[in-house]
């Protein structure tokens, strides 16, 4: 977490391959993120961008979660099988055949969440996943993270200390393009006021 | 502004800009001579200079602009033809020693049409681009229809402007995520691959875009009254009239250069027949 321009979404882009480095390497399995081609890069790192719109690039759900298998020329029934997977593991079972633009803004978060998966990516970035959702559905997508987070390595950035306590294990500070603080710590949001600066907390109704 | 563009408040009024900008294109659309035009662009690189841009504005335009002049310059070079009123002279570039394929070479008269041709685009682009950047949209509207300008146009005119870094963002965000699902759009290669790959998303979020701009103009009333009032009312002040000034000794250099009144037309094939 940190202050809005503190270079979150730039450290999630460098991590996942999308923008190079001026300094250093990110090492995946071994090899720098940068000497994988793309293809290979996906089956590695995954990056859900923040605003579920900008993640699009077609305009049918089956078409949107199918679009890395299309880009791998995998065949036919392997498309169909990644398709039903990942469509059963977002609670997106009958959305196939919809429009992208027809769904609610959480469920086409979830399509891009898929459309990731079809990769099957061991890490996955999510870039403030839970701006802009209701209560309802942000506890959906905790549970859903939490599911993930049991056979994939989670890299999120949020501003939500709800979201943050429930599945992170551990919570870097970025100020400025530096990670100035690290706590390991499960209950954060318990004794949040002694160690996080107060600019950086979400404004609560329940605060009073 | 995003992209690195950046509207500066500029004194003069976007009206005599626009003015100037059309006599300076009179103007050398009446010239056919390859140093004249090279010493206008050479003007025209001084108005950028005068209006002390962002370098990394400068620099970003200024780099399109010369991609733009070598590929103009290349292609009517090598692909243009003139009918010789006299003999050409022939400059050989690759000298005819390998059997069957020979040689290769310009002409020296094409070589300097191409030139002139490249050095009146040139000022055109920039000199059009300049007063883009030093003009707000606000301002601009209000120019044009100080000018009599049909307001709706004028609107439409403005956005189709501000539309184009707004495009180009998402070009990049675009990429970004077609980088994440495996579309390599690094390199010389992948980039222009890329471009048959995003060019259909582009479109999507470009229609969504402007709906959603429509909904925001309909919020504005747009088009509620005929006659709309602006935020600021156009003044002419001193520095205008001594612009307004300097385009009517243009246009009557252009007349003067049309009539042929003395000629100027021929330096740079006089000079090229000195050197070559």
């Amino acid at each position: 977490m940190g202050e809005n321009g503190s270079g979150k979404t730039t450290l999630a882009l460098i991590l996942a391959g999308v923008l190079k480095p001026k300094q250093g390497d990110i090492i995946i399995d071994g090899k720098p993120i940068g000497s994988y081609k793309r293809k290979q890069a996906i089956r590695k790192i995954g990056v859900l961008f923040q605003n579920p719109d900008d993640n699009i690039l077609t305009t049918k759900v089956s078409n949107e979660i199918l679009y890395a298998p299309w880009i791998q020329k995998l065949d036919e029934g392997e498309k169909k099988r990644l398709l039903n997977e990942n469509l059963a593991l977002m609670n997106l079972k009958g959305y196939d055949n919809k429009g992208i633009f027809k769904i609610s803004y959480g469920e086409r978060e979830r399509v891009a969440i898929a459309s990731l998966l079809v990769s099957q990516p061991n890490i996955l970035i999510f870039d403030e996943p839970t701006t802009g959702q209701d209560y309802k559905h942000k506890q959906d997508f905790i549970k859903l993270a939490q599911k993930l987070n049991e056979t994939h390595t989670l890299i999120t950035i949020s501003h939500d200390l709800e979201f943050l306590s429930a599945i992170s294990h551990r919570v870097l500070l970025l100020e400025k393009g530096k990670i100035t603080e690290t706590h390991i710590n499960k209950n954060m949001a318990q004794n949040n006021s002694r160690q996080f600066p107060k600019e950086n907390m979400q404004p609560s109704l329940m605060e009073n | 502004m995003q992209n690195g563009i950046h509207f500066i408040s500029s004194s003069l009024d976007p009206r005599v800009k626009l003015i100037v900008s059309m006599s300076f294109l009179l103007l050398i659309s009446t010239i056919h001579d390859a140093l004249i035009l090279f010493l206008s662009f050479i003007a025209v690189l001084c108005a950028w200079l005068l209006a002390k841009l962002p370098i990394k504005t400068v620099s970003y335009f200024f780099k399109s602009i010369a991609l733009l002049f070598a590929f103009m310059f290349i292609s009517s070079t090598v692909f243009s033809r003139i009918a010789p009123k006299e003999r050409l002279t022939y400059i050989e570039i690759i000298p005819a020693v390998i059997p069957l394929i020979g040689g290769s070479g310009i002409y020296a008269e094409i070589l300097l049409a191409s030139i002139t041709f490249s050095f009146r685009t040139l000022s055109l682009v920039s000199m059009a681009l300049l007063v883009s950047l030093t003009t707000e949209p606000s301002r601009m509207v209000s120019a044009l229809r100080k000018l009599r300008c049909p307001y709706e146009l004028t609107i439409m005119v403005i956005i189709t402007i501000r539309f184009i870094p707004l495009a180009i963002e998402q070009w990049k965000k675009l990429a970004a995520v077609a980088n994440v699902r495996g579309i390599e759009t690094s390199g010389i290669i992948g980039r222009i691959k890329s471009i048959k790959r995003l060019f259909t998303p582009l479109i999507i979020h470009s229609i969504r875009r402007s709906m959603q701009l429509a909904y925001s103009l309909d919020a504005r009333g747009f088009r509620a009254t005929k006659n709309p009032t602006t935020m600021e009312n156009l003044q002419l002040g001193s520095r205008d009239y001594l612009m307004l000034v300097f385009s009517v000794l243009l246009i009557a250099l252009s007349i003067v250069v049309l009539l042929e009144v003395f000629s100027i037309q021929n330096i740079s094939v006089e000079l090229m027949k000195l050197v070559v």
